[in-house]
């Protein structure tokens, strides 16, 4: 198995999820999987749909615990920690938040502050920095006051990432976090993960359908078919045709990203193939 | 440093709201005031600031004047009391299901109670409105226990959407069995309708003494669940994942509602509208954040109970118009006006 290398700070929290079996009832998502999550690196969960990809990462989260095996955060298993003391860790950015009616950009970023807080306690000096920085380090401060339901797709996106910026994790876990944008908001949430991780050694594992921006994005990238590891390595070892046809059950080419000399993966499309060749 | 201008930039919009909000309260705590006033003075004999001053001064004295004074400031307060615990109920349901429309009425609680009511009078006879408290408490409590039960059937735990079907089908049922039970026997309808029509006019405060501290401890879990609230607000996963457990969570702002609609309905009856329409004036008066709503709920609920009560009192001397009849008169429209003015949030 490739070895990612770490980039390690002295701060740094270590996640490793160890033989874990994850089932919803009756039902096996991931029978037996080992993962550990190269610290302070970006890395992409891949896979076609229902292959159990949102369950690990919600397992990484100890939003699900495993059947058998855990997961283990520095050493120390994550589901049996204080919730709020892993969420001063490990942060999560699900799938489909939902956004409270006419709730503004600052107090939705704010609400990352929660596992900081006491019971009763207000907002401190370090709350309202931590919230300041989100807002201007994801180009919000000037919409700060704006309700969140006025202002565009990838702006509430880039609000959603502030609030997890906010919380002042280590490690970072986001649910396709570029799903429902357009081009220009999918490269502009990336990018911004992209300098959060080397500004402040971030360790970034998200799930993601685009291949290509799984390729330019992260340090790993871990396959899935059925709920087993099929694939980890570099995007260069692990982005091929012979892998999007056994995970994806697709054809496709692979042709090198002449900006990066990194894998590029082109889509068989058959249909559009032919018509363009007789026309 | 730019982090500093930022946070300044920031905060100019922010205390303009602040100052709409802090003068809004001083003009809703004067309402409530001026509320109150009215209702120690009105009634089928009105009395002068003098005489209220003076049957306060001079308790020994009994004119009919000051009998019927320390008769209507128990009342208030009753009103007071109630208008917030339900109120603030309403607001911790509509953050636990994340439902707009969630209230003690379509959870299930006020049709446990009557059921609970309506059983003792027809099996038990029980009569003194000290035993209809006991029996309207248990009730209203058994109710939101099944509730949570049945919203907690399956595998992903209590949901919102589960939990409020859960009591609406169980209200239904309650609802079905106290009819059942009801509509063959005169002697059970005849007492029942009195209390079934919410009021505050029966307030005594030997009646409301013991129910007290059950209340008190209602609105401390209300107090200590705003913050949680906020966060479930952002939906379940999110608020895991800012460290709150969602079920505990849950489970807490649920009691705390459970005890304040359940000794409200004990005290009062059940009175409708209350619950739903109070958190929505909060909100838009506030905005999002739960620990402001429940505050504003605590103040616009027993303004809007007072309020009513008085209007009860007004409209038909010498006799009462019970407020629960007057809050859904006034509840109806003010709930059309505010989902018209703005758009309902999602479930």
């Amino acid at each position: 198995m490739t070895q990612i290398s770490t980039a390690v700070s002295p701060t740094a929290h270590s996640l490793w999820a160890d033989h874990i079996r994850l089932a919803y009832e009756h039902r096996t998502v991931i029978e037996d999987l080992s993962l550990d999550i190269p610290q302070g690196r970006i890395g992409a969960i891949i896979g076609a749909n229902g292959c159990g990809k949102s369950t690990l990462l919600k397992a990484l989260a100890r939003l699900l615990r495993p059947a058998s095996g855990s997961v283990l955060l520095d050493g120390k298993a994550i589901n049996t920690m204080p919730t709020k003391q892993v969420a001063r860790i490990l942060g999560l950015l699900p799938q489909s938040p939902i956004a409270p009616e006419g709730i503004t950009i600052a107090d939705l970023v704010a609400r990352g502050r929660h596992p900081y807080q006491k019971l009763t306690g207000s907002f401190t000096e370090a709350d309202e920095l931590a919230v300041a920085h989100a807002l201007e380090v994801t180009g919000l401060a000037d919409l700060a006051e704006r309700p969140i339901d006025e202002v565009s797709g990838g702006q509430r996106q880039r609000a959603w990432i502030a609030l997890a910026l906010a919380q002042q994790t280590d490690i970072l876990l986001l649910d396709e976090p570029t799903t429902y944008l357009d081009i220009a908001y999918q490269i502009e949430v990336l990018d911004l993960l992209s300098e959060l991780n080397a500004r402040e050694g971030t360790t970034i594992v998200m799930v993601l359908h685009d291949l290509n921006q799984a390729a330019r994005y992260t340090d790993w990238i871990l396959a899935l078919k059925d709920g087993e590891q099929a694939y980890y390595g570099t995007p260069a070892e692990v982005i091929s045709e012979r892998m999007v046809a056994d995970v994806f059950n697709t054809e496709a080419r692979i042709v090198t990203d002449p900006d990066t000399g990194l894998p590029f993966m082109i889509p068989d499309a058959r249909h559009s193939l032919a018509r363009h060749r007789s026309a | 440093m730019a982090s500093l201008s930022q946070s300044n930039t920031q905060r100019q919009p922010r205390t303009s709201a602040a100052t709409k909000t802090a003068v809004l309260t001083v003009v809703l705590v004067a309402a409530l005031a001026a509320s109150c006033l009215l209702s120690v003075a009105f009634g089928s004999r009105v009395v002068t600031f003098g005489q209220i001053v003076n049957a306060f001064a001079h308790p020994e004295v009994t004119d009919i004047a000051s009998d019927a004074i320390r008769l209507r400031v128990p009342r208030t307060v009753l009103a007071i009391l109630v208008g917030a615990a339900l109120a603030v109920s309403g607001a911790l349901m509509q953050g636990v299901m994340r439902n707009p429309l969630a209230d003690p009425t379509i959870l299930g609680l006020n049709s446990g109670a009557a059921f609970a009511i309506v059983c003792s009078i027809a099996f038990v006879g029980l009569s003194t409105p000290a035993q209809y408290m006991i029996v309207a408490l248990a009730g209203g409590a058994l109710t939101a226990m099944a509730v949570w039960a049945v919203g907690s059937i399956g595998r992903s735990g209590p949901s919102p959407l589960k939990f409020t079907l859960a009591g609406a089908v169980i209200g239904s049922v309650l609802s079905s069995l106290t009819s059942a039970i009801t509509l063959p026997r005169t002697d059970v309808i005849s007492t029942y309708r009195f209390w079934q029509v919410g009021g505050v006019s029966g307030g005594r405060f030997e009646l409301m003494a013991p129910v007290l501290p059950l209340m008190a401890v209602g609105f401390a879990v209300a107090a200590l669940s705003a913050r949680q609230l906020n966060a479930l607000a952002l939906g379940d996963q999110m608020a895991a994942g800012l460290g709150v457990d969602v079920n505990r969570a849950r489970m807490m702002a649920w009691s705390g509602a459970v005890l304040l609609s359940a000794t409200s309905t004990a005290l009062a009856g059940p009175i409708g509208f209350v619950g739903l329409v109070v958190p929505h004036a909060a909100r838009l008066i506030v905005g999002a954040d739960y620990r402001r709503i429940l505050a504003m709920s605590a103040l616009i609920g027993p303004l809007l109970l007072v309020a009513s009560d008085v209007i009860g009192r007004v409209v038909s001397r010498p006799d009462d118009v019970e407020v629960g009849i007057v809050t859904a008169l006034i509840g109806a429209p003010v709930f059309i006006a505010l989902v018209r003015r703005r758009s309902m949030p999602e479930v």
